[in-house]
C-alpha cells in the first residue's frame, strides 16, 4: 500500500495496486482452496461424494437468479459489519461488538418503522435507516468513551455489550413492542409497509440494502484512500507515537472509528428487518457480528476485497443449504468446512507467512508488501488521559 | 517472482476446480452414492399398497439432537420412513435468512410433503409454496393460508392442566417449581393452567414458574432446577428441550420428584422420579398427514388441530411410587374433561 | 501492585464489589419494594453461597488459565474455545472412560492442544491475537457441534459419570457453613486451590520469574539468554490446559454432566474479564470469578423467588455487573507491558 504521506493522494498507483490486489487476493484465495481440499478429505471419512457436495455448493450459490439473489442478500449484513470491523481495525481498534451493535440497529429500525405508519414510503425508509445507523453507533461508542475516559478494556466491555443487546431485544419484543396479535414465539411489531426496503429483484428476497452496503463500500474505499480522515485514521493505526507528533487526537479518532464501525454493523441490522423479515425476533442473527470478523479478516481489511469475501461467505452459507438438501450433508460438517476456511486465511494473512512468501521481492524485509497493516491493539494498555 | 507463481498456481488451481466440480455427476438424480442412514431412506418393507415411492422432507431451525421439539420432528419422519416407506430427509439448524432458500431446494427435487417445523417459517411458506402446486406443505404450530398448505394447531393448555394437578396432589409441602425454558405464548398458556390446575386439587400450592432464557442451555437449566431445589419444593416440573434430561438427572440426585414435558417419555430415564410425562404426540401427527396425504385425504387451506381428543396430546407413564388414588384423580378430570364437563379455561 | 494485594487495595476491592452488590440489589427494589424479604432471604441463605461458588468454579479455572498465558505476553481471548472443548472433551471421554476423571485429564489434554493453535497462530505465525482467538472460537463451536453429532447421534439422553460432591467428616455437617462451603465435589475443592498454588508458582519461584519477565520486557529477557518463545509457548500450552479444565468444571461442578451445542455460551468471555478485573493477579482474579458466580446465581434465584422483574433483564444481571464492576476496577490497572505484542529478534 503505498505510504500515505509520500504525497500520493488521489494519484493512481499501478505497482501498489496489483500487490494489493495479489497480496489481499492471492494468499487467502490459495489458503480457502486448502480448506476447500482438507473438507473434502472429511467428507470422503464421512462417506460422502465431495464433487457431488461442491457442485450442490456451487448451484446452491450461483446456480441461477433464484439463487444468486439469495446469496446477495446473504451477503448485504456480512459486508456491512464487515466493513463497520474493517474501519476500527484501520484505526488499531478491535471491534468484537458488531452483534450487537446490529442488534441495536435493529431495534432502532423496527420501533421507527413501526410507528409513523402514514408517513411516505422514502422518507419513513430514510429516517428508519438512520435511526438505525446512530444507535448502532451509540452501541458502540459507549465501550469506548468507556475505555478513553476510564481505561476500561473495550474489547471486554464491547463483549459484554453483546451479550446485553441480546438481551434487551429478547425483553422488548415481549414487552414494550410486542406485537398486537398471538404468536407462538416472542415477536415484536411489524415494520410499517412505508419503511420496507424495495426489492431489487421481483419474487425474490434481495432488497435495497444490497445497494447501501454497495455504497458504504465505495464510501469507505474513498474515505480511508483519499481523504485526509482515512490517512489520519490509518496513521494512528499504524503508528500512534508518529501520529501524537504530528498533532492528531488519537482519542478522537479512536471514538470516531468505534462510532462509524458500529454505525454500520446497525445498518447492518437495519437492513435484515426493513428488508425482509420486518418483526424482529429472538436471535434474528446470532452469528453475522462474529462471522463478518472472518470475513473482514479474509478481505484483508480492505473494503472492496472484504466485499469478495462477503460474497464468498454467503455463497459458503446459501450454498450450504442446498449441500445439505441436495448432497444430505449434515450442517455440522458444512460448519466445520466453513470454520477450516477462516483458520487457512488466519494462517496465509499472517504477518509471517506473508513475509515469507514476499521474501525475494523485497529489499526490506519489515515492509511485507501487501499485508494489511499490523495494528498495535490498544488492549492492555490503556492511555490514562 | 514468487508472487508471480502464486497467481499461476491460483489460475491453475481455480481451473481445475471449475472442472473437477464440473464433472460431477448431476446432482439432482438420485445418489449413487452411500451417505449415513441418519440422512437417507433404508425403506423398510411396509404393509403400504402404494406404488409410488413418496419423499417427505422436514426442515427446522433448532438441532435435532434436542431430546425435544426438533428432535420430535426427526421421529416425526423416521416413523413415516418406518411405518408407510416413504424416502426422507432433513435439514435442521436452519437460520432464518435461508428459510426461503430451503424450501426451494426439496420442493425442486420434487419432494411429495415437506413439513416445516414451527410457527417461524409461515412467511417463507407464503412465498415459496405458491412456485410449486404439486408439493404439500405442512407447518407445524400454525395456520397459514395457502391451496397447498395444510396448518396444524396444538391445544395449549391442556397438558399444564393435567401435569399441574398431577404436580398438586404429589406436593407434600405445596412448594412447585416450573422450570420453562421463555415466555413465548405457548409456554405461558401452559404455565398458567398449571398454577389453575394445581390449585384446582390443592388451593395451598405455590406455583413458581422460572424461564430459563433458552430451550437448551443445559447449565442454566441445571442452575435453576437447583435453585427451585434450594426454594424448597418438593415437586417440579420441567418443560425444556436439550435442558430437560440433564435437569431430571439432578432433580433426581436430591430426591425431588418430576414431571417432564412435552415430548420425551421421561419414565425410562428415571422410573423413581417421574411422576408422569406430558407428552405431545408430534411424530404421530407427522405420520397422520402423510398418511392422509397418501390416502388422497390432504387438502389445503385447512388446519387440523390435535390436542387431548385426538390423542395427540396425553400423559405418559405413572412413576411407580405415584399412589393409585392420584391417578385415578387425574384420569377422572381426564374424562370430565372431555365429556365436556370440566372446563380447564382451554378453548 | 503486582505481587500480593496490598491491604489497601484489597480493603479497596471488598469495600466497592459490596457497594456494586448493594446497588444492583437497590435497583431491583426500586423496582418493587415488596419484595425485601424475599431478597433477603436469598442472599442469606447458604444455598445461595454454594451456587456462587458452583457458578464461579468454571469461571475461575478459565480465568487462572488466561493469567498464565497473558503474564507471558500472549494475549488469550480464546478461553471460550478451551472451555468449550475442554466440557466436550470432558463430557465424552467420562462417558466413555466410565470416570470424570479421565474426563478431566481429557479436558486438559483438549484444551492444551487448543493453546498450541494459538501459540502457533500467536507466537510463530505472529497473527493478531485477537483474531486468532476469534477464529479459534469458531472453530470450538463447528468442531464439538460436528463431534456432538457424530458421537451421539441417537439422541437418546447420555448421562456422564460426574464428580460427586464430598462428605467431610466435621465440617460438611456444620449449621451454616457446611452446605455453602463444604458440601462440592472435588473439582470446585482443587480449582480454589489452585489459587495460592498459582500465586505461589507465579511469584515465589524462578519460573514464574522468567515468564512475568517476558511478558514485560522479551528483548530484556532475551539478552538473559531466556528463550522467549518457548517460554511463551509453554504459557500458552499450560495455560490451555487448566482452561481446557474448566470445561470439565462446567459439565460437572454443576452437577448435570451433559453436553449441548454452544455448552459455554460466552462464559470464556466473562473468564477474560476476569483475569483483567482481578489485575492479573491470582487472588484478585478469584474475587472476581466469585463476584461473577453471585451475580450468576442471583439472577436466577431472583426469578425462583417471584421477584417481578422482567426474566430477560434479570439474564442481564451477570453482564451488567461485570461492566460495571470493569469501570469501577480498570482505573490506572496495567497488564504486561508487552502483551498482545508477537516477538521478533528484530525487537
Amino acid at each position: 500500500m503505498s505510504d500515505p504521506t509520500r504525497g500520493k493522494v488521489g494519484a493512481f498507483d499501478r505497482r501498489a495496486w496489483s500487490r494489493l490486489l495479489l497480496g489481499s487476493v492471492g494468499l487467502p484465495a490459495l489458503s480457502v482452496l486448502v480448506a476447500i481440499v482438507i473438507g473434502a478429505v472429511m467428507m470422503v471419512l464421512m462417506g460422502f461424494d465431495p464433487r457431488q457436495a461442491y457442485a450442490a455448493l456451487w448451484q446452491g450459490a450461483f446456480g441461477n437468479v433464484i439463487q444468486i439473489s439469495e446469496t446477495l442478500k446473504t451477503a448485504t449484513p456480512l459486508l456491512l459489519c464487515g466493513l463497520g470491523i474493517s474501519f476500527a481495525f484501520q484505526a488499531g481498534a478491535f471491534n468484537i461488538g458488531a452483534v450487537g451493535q446490529m442488534y441495536a440497529g435493529a431495534l432502532a429500525a423496527v420501533i421507527v418503522g413501526g410507528l409513523f405508519p402514514n408517513m411516505p414510503a422514502p422518507l419513513h425508509i430514510g429516517l428508519s435507516t438512520l435511526a438505525a445507523f446512530v444507535a448502532g453507533g451509540l452501541w458502540a461508542l459507549a465501550p469506548a468513551l468507556l475505555k478513553v475516559y476510564s481505561g476500561a478494556n473495550e474489547i471486554i466491555s464491547t463483549i459484554l455489550l453483546n451479550y446485553i443487546g441480546i438481551y434487551l431485544v429478547d425483553y422488548m419484543i415481549s414487552g414494550p413492542i410486542k406485537i398486537g396479535e398471538h404468536r407462538d414465539a416472542p415477536t415484536s411489531w411489524p415494520v410499517a409497509d412505508s419503511a420496507v426496503y424495495p426489492k431489487l429483484i421481483p419474487h425474490t428476497q434481495l432488497h435495497l440494502g444490497l445497494l447501501i452496503a454497495l455504497a458504504a463500500m465505495v464510501v469507505l474505499f474513498v474515505v480511508m484512500r483519499y481523504t485526509t480522515l482515512g490517512h489520519r485514521v490509518r496513521i494512528v493505526g499504524q503508528n500512534p507515537v508518529a501520529a501524537r507528533h504530528a498533532g492528531i487526537r488519537s482519542d478522537r479518532v479512536f471514538l470516531l472509528a468505534f462510532f462509524f464501525s458500529g454505525s454500520l454493523a446497525g445498518l447492518a441490522g437495519a437492513s435484515e428487518i426493513l428488508g425482509y423479515m420486518t418483526h424482529l425476533i429472538s436471535g434474528f442473527a446470532p452469528n453475522t457480528g462474529y462471522d463478518a470478523i472472518a470475513v473482514a479478516l479474509l478481505g484483508g481489511f480492505e473494503p472492496f476485497v472484504v466485499g469478495l469475501a462477503a460474497l464468498f461467505f454467503a455463497g459458503l452459507q446459501t450454498g450450504a443449504i442446498a449441500m445439505e438438501a441436495v448432497a444430505r450433508l449434515p450442517a455440522q460438517l458444512v460448519g466445520m468446512i466453513r470454520v477450516l476456511a477462516i483458520l487457512a486465511v488466519l494462517a496465509a494473512s499472517s504477518p509471517r507467512i506473508v513475509e515469507l512468501a514476499n521474501r525475494s521481492r523485497l529489499a526490506k524485509p519489515e515492509l511485507p508488501a501487501a499485508s494489511p497493516p499490523p495494528p498495535v491493539p490498544a488492549v492492555e494498555t490503556p492511555e490514562i488521559p | 517472482m514468487k508472487a508471480r507463481k502464486l497467481t499461476q498456481l491460483l489460475l491453475i488451481a481455480t481451473i481445475g476446480m471449475v472442472i473437477f466440480v464440473a464433472c460431477a455427476p448431476a446432482p439432482a438424480a438420485a445418489p449413487a452414492t452411500s451417505a449415513p442412514a441418519a440422512n437417507t431412506a433404508a425403506p423398510a418393507a411396509t404393509t403400504a399398497p402404494a406404488a409410488k415411492k413418496y419423499k417427505v422432507a422436514m426442515v427446522t431451525s433448532g438441532p435435532t439432537n434436542d431430546q425435544g421439539w426438533n428432535y420430535d420432528a426427526l421421529r416425526g419422519i423416521q416413523a413415516i420412513r418406518d411405518k408407510l416407506g416413504w424416502e426422507m430427509a432433513y435439514s435442521e439448524n436452519v437460520p432464518a435468512a435461508q428459510q426461503e432458500n430451503v424450501l426451494r431446494q426439496y420442493a425442486q427435487q420434487n419432494y411429495d410433503l415437506i413439513f416445516a417445523h414451527g410457527y417461524e417459517w409461515g412467511d417463507a411458506l407464503k412465498a415459496v409454496a405458491k412456485d410449486f402446486p404439486n408439493v404439500m406443505f405442512a407447518q407445524i404450530n400454525a395456520t397459514t393460508q395457502g391451496s397447498n398448505i395444510v396448518g396444524t394447531s396444538f391445544k395449549y393448555g391442556e397438558l399444564g392442566y393435567f401435569t399441574g394437578m398431577a404436580a398438586g396432589l404429589m406436593t407434600k409441602n405445596n412448594k412447585i417449581g416450573v422450570v420453562a425454558a421463555q415466555d413465548a405464548p405457548q409456554v405461558t398458556a401452559d404455565t398458567d393452567t398449571m398454577k389453575t390446575g394445581a390449585k384446582a386439587v390443592n388451593p395451598n400450592a405455590d406455583v413458581n414458574v422460572s424461564f430459563v432464557g433458552s430451550w437448551d442451555d443445559v447449565v442454566k437449566g441445571g442452575q435453576v432446577a437447583q435453585a427451585q431445589i434450594d426454594r424448597g419444593v418438593d415437586v417440579l416440573i420441567i418443560m425444556g428441550n436439550a435442558f430437560t434430561p440433564p435437569a431430571i438427572k439432578l432433580a433426581q440426585d436430591k430426591g425431588i420428584k418430576v414431571i417432564a414435558g412435552w415430548t420425551i417419555e421421561a419414565y425410562p430415564l428415571a422410573p423413581n422420579t417421574i411422576v408422569t410425562s406430558g407428552i405431545q404426540d408430534i411424530p404421530d401427527v407427522y405420520l397422520n398427514t402423510a398418511q392422509q396425504l397418501q390416502d388422497g385425504k390432504l387438502k389445503g387451506n385447512t388446519t387440523n388441530v390435535f390436542g387431548w381428543k385426538e390423542k395427540a396430546q396425553y400423559l405418559g407413564h405413572w412413576g411407580d411410587f405415584v399412589p393409585q388414588s392420584v391417578q385415578d384423580a387425574v384420569q377422572k378430570a381426564e374424562a370430565a374433561y372431555l365429556a365436556g364437563t370440566l372446563d380447564i379455561g382451554v378453548k | 501492585m503486582k505481587t500480593l494485594l496490598s491491604r489497601a487495595a484489597l480493603r479497596n476491592s471488598v469495600f466497592y464489589g459490596g457497594l456494586i452488590l448493594a446497588l444492583v440489589v437497590a435497583l431491583v427494589l426500586a423496582w418493587r419494594t415488596t419484595m425485601v424479604s424475599s431478597i433477603l432471604a436469598i442472599v442469606i441463605a447458604p444455598e445461595f453461597v454454594r451456587a456462587a461458588l458452583i457458578a464461579a468454579t468454571p469461571l475461575l479455572l478459565a480465568a487462572l488459565g488466561g493469567l498464565i498465558s497473558e503474564l507471558s505476553g500472549v494475549l488469550n481471548m480464546a478461553l471460550e474455545s478451551m472451555m468449550l472443548i475442554g466440557a466436550f472433551t470432558a463430557y465424552t471421554a467420562s462417558d466413555y472412560g466410565h470416570s470424570p476423571w479421565v474426563g478431566l485429564i481429557a479436558a486438559a489434554a483438549a484444551g492444551l492442544l487448543i493453546g498450541l493453535l494459538h501459540a502457533f497462530f500467536s507466537i510463530t505465525l505472529r497473527s493478531n491475537q485477537i483474531v486468532s482467538a476469534v477464529a479459534l472460537n469458531l472453530f470450538a463451536l463447528a468442531a464439538t457441534a460436528l463431534g456432538f453429532r457424530v458421537l451421539y447421534a441417537s439422541g437418546v439422553f447420555v448421562s456422564a459419570p460426574g464428580f460427586e460432591p464430598l462428605h467431610i467428616p466435621f465440617l460438611s455437617d456444620l449449621p451454616y457453613l457446611g452446605i455453602a462451603l463444604f458440601s462440592h465435589n472435588i473439582l470446585i475443592y482443587l480449582a480454589l486451590l489452585l489459587v495460592p498454588i498459582t500465586w505461589f508458582i507465579l511469584y515465589k519461584t524462578s519460573w514464574g520469574l522468567t515468564l512475568r519477565s517476558v511478558g514485560e520486557h522479551p528483548l530484556a529477557a532475551s539478552t538473559m539468554g531466556i528463550n522467549v518463545t518457548r517460554v511463551r509457548y509453554l504459557a500458552v500450552l499450560l495455560s490451555g490446559a487448566v482452561a481446557g479444565m474448566s470445561g470439565s468444571a462446567l459439565v460437572s461442578a454443576s452437577n448435570i454432566n451433559a453436553f449441548q451445542e454452544n455448552l459455554s455460551a460466552g462464559r470464556g468471555f466473562i473468564a477474560f474479564a476476569a483475569v483483567i478485573f482481578g489485575r492479573w493477579n491470582p487472588i484478585g482474579i478469584s474475587f472476581g470469578a466469585i463476584l461473577f458466580g453471585l451475580g450468576d446465581a442471583l439472577q436466577i434465584r431472583l426469578q425462583a423467588y417471584g421477584v417481578g422483574v422482567p426474566y430477560q433483564l434479570l439474564l442481564m444481571l451477570p453482564y451488567l455487573i461485570t461492566l460495571v464492576a470493569l469501570v469501577t476496577f480498570m482505573r490506572h490497572a496495567h497488564g504486561p507491558a508487552a502483551s498482545g505484542q508477537p516477538y521478533t529478534e528484530e525487537g
